[in-house]
This record gives structure tokens, C-alpha cells and sequence, in this order.
């Protein structure tokens, strides 16, 4: 088992940890403004490093509940999207129930939460902390990409299917970010470009320049492992619940929301990744994030 | 809210139901694709030992030393007098299926990947084992030939035999001439060597 010992050159997670930590540090005032944010950044640090693990308990068959690659270097667990393309490809119902249920149990006890508390792109998104859509023709854009996402998802799996071909993975950003750089950094001259490397890599730059434009722009619009787990946060144990009796409508909740929701009338929305942010900055404690 | 908590309720058990049983049928394969590289969803493709011969033992470059434990069914085949080829390759990996199209086109192999055979000059003496590295029961092979032992698709293997010696060759990333990988005519030309050592011997 490999010790850090602060011995980057020996270790296998100094391609992410060193920029992630440089980020985390920098953004560490946005998350310690409340005791909930506090732990939120605890848990996304944790998930980061938890998602990483194959150095201690090797490749398992579990699958992530969030957006991660699995041929990330030290990925431990497996692609939910790369799965649902296998399950597509070799027409196997056994791993589109194992997908269906992992994401389902997930979703139906913590909704979106996976999103805001444990997706390392999630926390990536935090970290380069984009602006909010401001103006009227902006919102309304945005809202109509937010069903970008859902139709992405309803497509991969008939493409799939019909080409024989991972057809997202081959251009998916978040496997270029977490699987592609990384092994170059690990290995430059070992490899040459394949045909989806330019491809890759220009959706690896068009997913940071939205996120650092619109905040958590990559969720609203793109995401389709969000979009699995969205209709479950009209179900799900874990919610926002608002006592109006205290409300005072000082719009605190809706500006400070990344994922520009209207709260509080909205605290079932779809969007909402369960961030508690809102919880953190209400003045009168009228919002709170728990199980119902 | 009591209709809500029902709902909830059912919800939960019915995801535990399909959790459980998805992952009583499936975990094994979901693991087995996740210690899987697929090279083409990184788009990257190694570079290899370019082919100057067939190697005997393994070469530098490669994590192990000294004898290759060929897998019995292959040796079995090369008693018989045959060169023997393995493709490892597996469902929606894209440079294996542009590699197996390409050797398709080219007149080295004719159908399909699953169950596919040497084709025209090669069919009387090359034996083709195309596997699929997530389903197939011969699938751990694959680590004897990629320099880290690690499972990395497409990997093309061609064994031969000289008065009793095993003599291989392999490389790990589509036959497309880069990188110090074969292009199709150049594997075409050790095919074509592998059966003149083993017609020699």
C-alpha cells in the first residue's frame, strides 16, 4: 500500500490531489460560512478520495451514484454511463437492473444529493465557482438546456444499441478529464492520440469554460448521471423542507441557490442537488435539509 | 403524507429488490469491465515494441522476466503444427472493431469478432482465437501479453514454433502503423513469417 509520506513523485493520486487541493483551499471562505458547508466540503473531499481508492481495494463491481470515470487511473468502482452503453451494447438486462437499482436506492433515499455532496465533478464545478444566469434571455435559455441532459440520457442507450459503439464515452469530457489527462500526465510519452482524442478534449474544455461561466452549468444542462437521479427528488426521504409560518420572502435562499432553482416555493425541484445552501444563508432557520 | 410515506417505502423496496438481484447477476461482469481498459474511450493507444522478430522470452519493456506461460490451448494448437493468432478485443471497443474491420478488408480474417476465422492463404495455417476479454473463459490470457499484465484492448498476439520453442509476438493498441504498432500490411508480413518459421521447423 503505497504511504504519502508528502512524497508526490511515489504517489498515485498526485495528478489530482495537488490541483484539487490548491482549488479547495483557495475556495475554503465560500464553505466556511456555515457548520453545513463545512461538512459538505468534508464529504466531497471524502467522495474525491473515496472514488480513487482502487490503490487499496482494486477495481470492485460497485457502480458510482455520480459522474466518474472508470478508467480513471485509480477508479474504484464502474462508469454508471459506461455501464448503461454495455448494457445497450450486449443487450444484458442483468446490468441495466444492476444500474437501474444501484441509482434508484441511491436516489430514492438522498435524491440529487450525490450531485452536491459527493460527485467530484460536482465539487470541481464548486470550486470554479461560475455565475448565476442574470438576465431574462439568459434564464430563459437556461431553462430550456436543462432538458439537454434528459435528452442525452434517452439517447445514449438506442445509440448504443444501434452502433454497437460506446458512442458517449468516446467524446465524454468527464473521461477525458479524470482518465485521459491523468494518464498522460502519468505516462507523456507512452501513448499516441486516438481518433476521439480532439473530440475529447474540446468537450473537456467547452465542460470548464460552462462551468466556470454558469455555475454548476455541467448539472443544469449536461449531466445525464444527474438526469437519472432528478424525477427521484419529488420522492426522495431526503428534502428541503420550507416552514412558511417563518418565511419572511427576503429572496436570500433563491439568490444563493447554484442551481438558480425558485426557492422556496420550488424546494422539490428536480434541479436541486441538495447543497444546503440555502439552508445555510436563511436568516429566520425557515428552510432545512433532512430526512421526512 | 401517509400516501407519500407509502410511496417512499415502496420505492425503497423495490430498488433494494432490483439492487440486490442486479447485483447477485451482474457484479462479477461489472467488475470484470471495470479492470478492463478500454483504450479507445481514452482515446489513447500505447506505444509499443515495434516488431523486429519473434521474441522467445519476454523482452525489456515488459513487467515480468524470463519463460512466458503460454496457455495450454494455444500451445496445443502450435503442436499441431499451426500459427496461432489471439485477438482480445470486447463489445464497443472502437479501435478493436476498426482493427478487425481493417483485417477484414485486408483478407486475414472473415466474420465476425465473436466468431471470427482465419481467412484466404491463412485459413490452412493459422488457428484464430478471437476473445472477448470480459465473457470469454480464456480471457485472463490477455495479462501474459500486455507489458504491465494489465487488461488493455485491442491486444493481438501471433505465436509460433521453431523446432520446439515457443516464439511470439504481441502488441496492445489498434494494427494502425503508429506509435511502433504494425499497420495491416506489416502484420500481414509477420503472419507471413510465423508460418515460414513454423513450416521451416
Amino acid at each position: 500500500m503505497p504511504v504519502c509520506n508528502f512524497n508526490c513523485a511515489a504517489c498515485p493520486m498526485a495528478y489530482m490531489c495537488i490541483p484539487m487541493t490548491i482549488g479547495a483551499v483557495v475556495v475554503w471562505k465560500r464553505y466556511a460560512s456555515s457548520p453545513m458547508q463545512k461538512k459538505r466540503f468534508a464529504s466531497q473531499l471524502s467522495f474525491l478520495f473515496l472514488a480513487n481508492t482502487a490503490f487499496l481495494v482494486g477495481s470492485t463491481g460497485f457502480i458510482y451514484t455520480f459522474f466518474y470515470c472508470w478508467e480513471a487511473p485509480l477508479a474504484a468502482m464502474a462508469c454508471p454511463i459506461g455501464i448503461l452503453e454495455h448494457a445497450a451494447i450486449e443487450h444484458s438486462l442483468t446490468l441495466l437492473i444492476y444500474l437501474g437499482g444501484t441509482i434508484a436506492l441511491v436516489s430514492m433515499i438522498f435524491g440529487r444529493a450525490a450531485c452536491g455532496w459527493a460527485c467530484p465533478i460536482g465539487f470541481m464545478q464548486d470550486i470554479l465557482g461560475g455565475k448565476k444566469a442574470k438576465n431574462e434571455k439568459r434564464k430563459k435559455l437556461d431553462k430550456k438546456m436543462r432538458y439537454l441532459k434528459y435528452v442525452i440520457l434517452l439517447v445514449i442507450a438506442p445509440v448504443s444499441y444501434i452502433t454497437g459503439t460506446m458512442a458517449y464515452t468516446n467524446i465524454c469530457p468527464v473521461g477525458g478529464l479524470t482518465a485521459t489527462i491523468p494518464a498522460l500526465i502519468l505516462d507523456p510519452h507512452g501513448y499516441t492520440f486516438g481518433t476521439y482524442f480532439i473530440p475529447k478534449m474540446t468537450f473537456v474544455v467547452g465542460m470548464i469554460v460552462l462551468a466556470s461561466l454558469l455555475s454548476r452549468g455541467w448539472c443544469r444542462h449536461l449531466c445525464p448521471v444527474g438526469a437519472m437521479m432528478a424525477p427521484f427528488n419529488k420522492v426522495s426521504i431526503l428534502q428541503l423542507k420550507v416552514d412558511f409560518d417563518k418565511c419572511i420572502h427576503c429572496g436570500k435562499c433563491e439568490a444563493i441557490c447554484p442551481m438558480d432553482i425558485k426557492m422556496p416555493e420550488d424546494n422539490k425541484s428536480m434541479e436541486c442537488v441538495r447543497c444546503g445552501k440555502c439552508v445555510s444563508v436563511c436568516p429566520v432557520n425557515a428552510i432545512t435539509l433532512g430526512f421526512r | 403524507m401517509r400516501r407519500i410515506r407509502t410511496l417512499q417505502a415502496a420505492g425503497i423496496i423495490i430498488a433494494l429488490a432490483f439492487f440486490t438481484g442486479g447485483w447477485y447477476t451482474a457484479y462479477e461482469k461489472s467488475a470484470n469491465l471495470n479492470e478492463s481498459t478500454c483504450l479507445g474511450c481514452i482515446a489513447l493507444n500505447p506505444i509499443v515494441e515495434s516488431f523486429s522478430g519473434f521474441w522467445t522470452e519476454y523482452p525489456d519493456g515488459y513487467s515480468r522476466e524470463g519463460t512466458v506461460p503460454h496457455p495450454q490451448w494455444a500451445v496445443d494448437e502450435l503442436n499441431k503444427g499451426r500459427v496461432v493468432m489471439l485477438f482480445f478485443w470486447y463489445h464497443g471497443c472502437e479501435p478493436c472493431s476498426r482493427q478487425w474491420n481493417d483485417m477484414s478488408r485486408a483478407g486475414i480474417v472473415n466474420g465476425s469478432e465473436g466468431s471470427g476465422k482465419m481467412a484466404g492463404v491463412y485459413a490452412e495455417n493459422v488457428t484464430l482465437f478471437t476473445i472477448d476479454i470480459i465473457n470469454s473463459e480464456r480471457k485472463d490470457a490477455i495479462k501474459i501479453y500486455t507489458p504491465k499484465g494489465d487488461i488493455g484492448t485491442p491486444t493481438t498476439a501471433i505465436l509460433t514454433m521453431k523446432n520446439g520453442s515457443i516464439m511470439w509476438y504481441a502488441f496492445q493498441g489498434p494494427a494502425d502503423g503508429s506509435g511502433g504498432r504494425p499497420s495491416i500490411e506489416t502484420l500481414e508480413n509477420i503472419l507471413d513469417d510465423a508460418v515460414k518459421i513454423r513450416g521451416d521447423s
